[in-house]
């Protein structure tokens, strides 16, 4: 039997191995996770390891070597919330630069292996937000820059309260806020984030015959790693809003062109804090349950959190009824 | 819910079979469900199959797959023909009006969503590389007072070039998107043409007579200078070259069996420079008064855009800033606003795609059929 697979895109160091591994690591831990995912026992344990063992010794893994090999767990998932009999959750970590190099060197660099995980039947779009390498940005208007250009050009010119913008599948509406700012990001180094990773979508939504502004019957997970190390006011705008308003290229490309009732933004803290902090690493291997979390932004724009970091996969296998409270 | 199973392109191996395309099943009189039935029909869900040229042993094939029919990099003109809904966007102006300059604080518009009364959603591009080309050397501009221009000079006397914005409409139950290809030519190989369009320039320059809506740029800076700097074309004769211009647009526009509403939007560029000298209307106008000295410095330009109008074409004015300052101080104005312009005037007619899906296998002679290559 064929396993149905979830690819984990992302760009180098986006978190995926670490997320990867603290869910290995919770189930060996035998942490309580809200679905029953069996780790498959006949798969090679070397690769497991590799991801969890770090994070066992409080630790984040070094970077993958790029040595070609594929980061793959098979899972078996148990029980009858799912019709799914085997998943295999596929990572392209080990050639993150991959995405870098494909604006660089696009002959040659889609291999048989890109097509595999371009056929998934879903995807978690991982990125971690503090390590965003940023477009140039130009700031939206200050209050006092608004009333300037009112000025020069009429008062037609900028509405300051800025309108709405349809949103989703209800049209919910974002309010942009006047006072938004664009968010703090790292140097530039690399190639900018988003549109690498718009790139690389649209690579898969080629790959899979998809057109531009076709939404696939296919589930979208954009995962934010880290989430934890998240400047707490920015945090507080709960995961959907931070994808809005901060990273809106990324947010329209997704809203146009995969079914907004598929697709779910994530805030991920695989280890719940940073294991660079010995204190907290010391901590996380001799924490007594779960420390890491996922959060996630209800239709009513309120944030649930919850400590079983696999619930994006779950989602991503079963759906909305995945996210419902556990059944007491 | 079980996991929605991935939707690939059918393909038959049957010749004569319209089943994937809709149509009818060669083998229709044996099964009653030709999808589940028929073997001789491919809907590859499965892996990917080995490729069987790959060298044995071999640790990574690197098969090339690619259904990418795009580099990231400038459009030409039969890249632009090949996009299924295109919107045509010719960009006139002289030599430094700011032509890709506009392009490149467009997209960082769009990119940061900074413009929030445009309302089209980004769906995609197939130039994005250029973009981020364009918009790193424009945020390495350090404003008016550094000597160097904000983007590179489009070279002239190469063929034409366009870059690429797939939008969405804005309403989340509506399935239409455009393909705006917007060119980005040479402002030397427009002059020349508008004042003597011979033959070796016709290939560059078909854009315009293709054009779905036309953005025209008159350079404030150029019209209101005084003293040229070395042998730059200002104040009168920049309004003759414009005038030119517009007459070329008008040629085209009103050629007999050619009429089309095709929109055109013009625009002030680097307007930041003489808005304290210039207070502009509340809003669009063609009116030289309402202009004060911009108005009286373009006589002919205004009234080649009032034969425009009065010829029945859909013509607005209005002022845009694309880069008033170093990235870090820039506050660009209007620079989405001639894009939704065209939008708006278009968008009864950006039609409801149902587009046939994109090839994987680019050798395919069903995927070649469909491509009108075969012989």
């Amino acid at each position: 039997m064929s396993a149905t697979t979830i690819t984990l895109l992302g760009t180098r160091s986006s978190g995926k191995s670490t997320w990867l591994g603290a869910f290995i690591d919770a189930l060996d831990r035998s942490e309580a996770l809200r679905f029953d995912l069996a780790l498959r026992q006949d798969d090679d344990a070397r690769t497991r390891m590799q991801l969890s063992q770090p994070l066992s010794d409080g630790r984040f893994a070094d970077r993958t070597p790029d040595t070609g090999a594929h980061a793959k767990v098979r899972l078996v998932p148990q029980g009858t919330w799912t019709t799914q009999r085997e998943v295999s959750l596929e990572t392209a970590d080990y050639l993150g630069e991959e995405f870098e190099r494909s604006f660089e060197r696009k002959d040659g660099f889609w291999t048989r292996d890109w097509s595999q995980r371009a056929n998934a039947r879903a995807f978690a779009l991982v990125l971690r937000p503090n390590d965003l390498v940023a477009l140039p940005q130009i700031p939206p208007p200050s209050a006092e820059e608004l009333r300037r250009v009112r000025a020069l050009f009429g008062e037609k010119a900028i509405e300051p309260s800025v309108r709405t913008l349809p949103f989703g599948p209800e049209d919910v509406a974002p309010q942009l806020a006047e006072s938004q700012q664009p968010v703090e990001l790292a140097p530039r180094t690399l190639p900018p984030t988003l549109p690498t990773l718009i790139e690389m979508l649209q690579f898969v939504r080629a790959h899979r015959g998809l057109s531009i502004g076709e939404r696939p019957d296919l589930r979208l997970a954009l995962v934010l790693s880290a989430w934890d190390a998240v400047e707490a006011s920015v945090q507080s705008l709960g995961p959907e809003r931070f994808l809005r308003e901060k990273l809106p290229l990324l947010a329209d490309f997704i809203w146009s062109n995969f079914d907004p009732a598929q697709t779910r933004c994530f805030g991920l803290s695989a280890t719940g804090g940073d294991l660079r902090d010995e204190s907290y690493a010391e901590m996380f291997r001799d924490r007594d349950g779960p420390l890491g979390y996922v959060e996630w932004s209800t239709s009513a724009d309120e944030t649930k959190r919850d400590s079983d970091i696999s619930l994006p996969f779950a989602w991503l296998i079963a759906g909305d009824s995945a996210l419902e409270p556990p059944e007491r | 819910m079980p996991l929605p199973l991935v939707r690939r392109p059918l393909v038959c191996q049957r010749k004569g079979c319209e089943f994937p395309n809709g149509g009818r099943c060669a083998r229709s009189a044996e099964f009653d469900d030709p999808e589940a039935q028929c073997i001789e029909l491919v809907r590859e869900e499965a892996e990917v199959p080995e490729d069987p040229s790959a060298p044995v042993g071999a640790t990574k094939p690197a098969r090339e797959l690619g259904p990418f029919e795009w580099s990231g990099v400038h459009l030409r003109r039969d890249d632009a023909r090949r996009l299924p809904n295109p919107l045509t966007v010719a960009v006139l102006g002289h030599r430094d009006a700011g032509k890709t300059t506009l392009l490149a604080s467009f997209f960082l518009a769009l990119a940061a969503r900074t413009d929030p009364d445009f309302p089209w959603r980004f769906a995609g591009s197939r130039t994005l590389f250029t973009f981020l080309t364009l918009a790193d050397l424009a945020a390495k501009w350090r404003g008016y007072a550094s000597s160097t221009t904000i983007v590179p000079h489009t070279p002239k006397g190469i063929a034409a070039q366009f870059v690429h914005l797939a939008l969405r409409t804005p309403r989340a139950t509506d399935p239409r998107v455009v393909d705006l290809v917007i060119s980005d030519v040479s402002g030397e190989d427009i002059a020349e043409y508008a004042l003597n369009p011979t033959p070796d320039l016709e290939p560059t320059m078909e854009f315009v007579r293709n054009a779905d809506a036309f953005v025209f740029l008159v350079d404030c800076v150029r019209l209101m200078r005084a003293k040229p700097e070395s042998t730059e074309v200002i104040g009168s004769a920049y309004d003759s070259l414009l005038s030119n211009m517009l007459q070329m647009v008008s040629n085209v526009l009103h050629k007999p069996r050619e009429q089309r509403a095709v929109p055109v939007v013009a625009v002030w560029t680097k307007f930041d420079v003489v808005a304290q000298d210039v207070p502009p209307p509340d809003e669009p106008s063609l009116d030289k008064t309402r202009w004060g000295k911009l108005g009286k410095k373009a006589l002919r330009t205004l009234a080649g855009l009032h034969r425009l109008r009065d010829a029945g074409v859909p013509v607005s004015l209005f002022p845009v800033s694309a880069f008033p300052a170093a990235i870090e101080h820039a506050r660009p104005f209007n620079v989405c606003l001639p894009f939704e312009e065209i939008l708006r005037s278009r968008e009864a007619t950006v039609a409801q795609r149902i587009d046939p899906p994109i090839p994987m296998d680019l050798q395919h002679p069903f995927f070649a059929m469909r491509r009108g290559d075969l012989p």
